[in-house]
């Protein structure tokens, strides 16, 4: 699981968010707002965390259950994927 | 040291790079344009690339997310390219300003590289000879041409723009037409209230701008806002009138829907009174009435940093001090004095702001007359359109109750 390039976190009055650069803004003219959550799990897909370990940080980071931790996981990466930002087996 | 305390909450969100204030152009309009002998009068330097680059770190670092490149023509400079990739790179979201004449092979490969989110494009004039008298050089009006069918082929999202003088309000339609026919994706703006040069601009404004009567004729000409939005207020008062509303908004509008949607009324003037309103009100206040100094700055040619580009009345220095310094110590330094008492009592929304008013008088307070005459007869010609169709109104009454 990798995030595809061109896609940039940034820190803006407080919020999270990604921007689209280089080729990608055919695809997405815009930002992409993220809650500290996602953000969270962004940073860990772009340090080549995969699922197991990304649900492991989030339980550590947040003291949540694992069950909770998993669902919000598969949900944020179900949206990455949606929005064409994943590239999958890479 | 004033206190800021009640000061909105300030983030240096949106940037605008002047990277040069020169142009290939001469546009008799300009608001910024100088030389190179007006920049040694003035004391000023333009900033090196690296300087740029290092200043849009500095900046990214601190949360700017919109950042415009603009001129003068930034692609004049030769290292256009070097800072537009460094700075493409970093994650802004991106405008780049340009009247597209100078759109070189070199400087297109970067741009599909980076293609910048937002592309906004001045065109003077529909043939050669209106280029020729707007800004000088005909063959620029060929050049622009080349330089628009270039940037078509990026997926930015395109704004064509234009802004209205004496020598070319006659092309207007033909202007309007052509950036229309370029469909959805390509947006049409249209200035018409041009102001004196500012910062040391050396253009003659005065001699080719639109006189009041002549801006607020082309207005009424073209039925836009203020006839458009009053009467489907007014009908959305009067719920009981059932009239065929589509059939008169088409009759008022004109055909280039698009010159219908973006002349900037109000929005300025109407922050403007928010904040001479709200004195007694818990409202924070702002710098100037508006996001300047807020959540907007400017970046000089020379690297100063100031509140908008109209304005240049007080400045701190990001490049010498770094730029959060610069941020963060700028509410120091505006000083708002408060409007005339003509200003202050007066009913009509116009485009007066303390940009506008230091453009023209030279005082962030003034009181500018070509402005003011403006709005005047522009709500003058308001109120005759709203009886003309209340009195249509009226009439469709009558024979309504005529049938019963």
């Amino acid at each position: 699981m990798k995030l595809k390039d061109g896609y940039i976190l940034r820190k803006i009055a407080n919020t999270d968010m990604i921007v689209p650069i280089g080729e990608n803004i055919a695809n997405f003219n815009g930002v992409i707002s993220l809650n500290e959550t996602a953000a969270f799990l962004w940073k860990g897909i772009k340090n080549g965390l995969e699922l197991p370990n990304l649900v492991e940080t989030l339980v550590n980071e947040y003291q949540v259950d694992k069950e909770l931790a998993e669902a919000d996981t598969m949900d944020f990466v179900a949206k990455l994927k949606e929005a064409n930002l994943l590239i999958e087996n890479a | 040291m004033k206190n800021f305390t009640d000061l909105l909450e300030r983030y240096p969100i949106n940037g605008t790079f002047e990277l040069t204030a020169r142009c290939n152009l001469k546009c008799k309009m300009c608001l910024i344009r100088i030389d190179r002998d007006r920049m040694e009068e003035l004391g000023g330097r333009e900033r090196t690339a690296n300087e740029w680059i290092q200043l849009a770190r500095q900046v990214h670092e601190a949360g700017t997310i919109g950042l415009l490149l603009t001129g003068g023509e930034p692609m004049l400079r030769p290292d256009f390219i070097t800072i537009y990739k460094e700075v493409a790179k970093m994650g802004f979201l991106l405008t780049l300003y340009t009247n597209a004449t100078m759109v070189t092979p070199e400087i297109m490969k970067v741009l599909k590289e980076y293609p910048p989110h937002m592309i906004g494009i001045t065109i003077y004039g529909a043939s050669p000879e209106t280029y020729e008298n707007v800004t000088g050089n005909a063959k620029a009006y060929e050049r622009m041409l080349a330089g628009v069918e270039q940037l078509r082929k990026l997926p930015s999202k395109l704004i064509l723009r234009t802004t209205l003088i004496k020598d070319n309000i006659e092309d207007l339609d033909k202007i309007s037409r052509w950036a229309c026919s370029f469909g959805k994706n390509v947006d049409f703006n249209v200035s018409r209230i041009v102001t004196k040069p500012v910062r040391g601009g050396i253009s003659d404004v005065e001699s080719c701008r639109l006189t009041p009567e002549q801006n607020v004729a082309m207005l009424k000409e073209r039925n836009m806002d203020f006839i458009v939005k009053p009467f489907h207020r007014y009908l959305k008062e009067h719920p009981e009138i059932k009239m065929n509303q589509r059939m008169i908004s088409q009759n008022t509008y004109r055909k280039d829907k698009n010159f219908l949607s973006d002349i900037p009324f109000q929005i300025i003037k109407s922050e403007e009174q928010g904040d001479k309103k709200n004195e007694n009100s818990t409202h924070k206040p702002t710098l100037y009435g508006c996001d300047a100094g807020i959540n907007s700055y400017t970046i000089t040619w020379d690297g100063k940093l100031i509140g908008c580009q109209l304005l240049g009345d007080c400045w701190t220095y990001p490049l010498e001090t770094g730029f959060l310094k610069a941020w963060d110590e700028f509410p120091e330094h505006v000083f708002m004095p408060p409007l005339p008492a003509k200003c202050m009592e007066c009913k009509v929304t116009c485009n007066a702001c303390p940009a506008t008013r230091l453009a023209e008088t030279g005082l962030l307070n003034g009181h500018p007359a070509y402005i003011c005459k403006e709005g005047i007869l522009a709500k003058e010609m308001e109120e005759e359109l709203i009886d003309n169709i209340k009195e249509k109104i009226e009439r469709k009454k009558e024979k309504y109750y005529e049938t019963l």
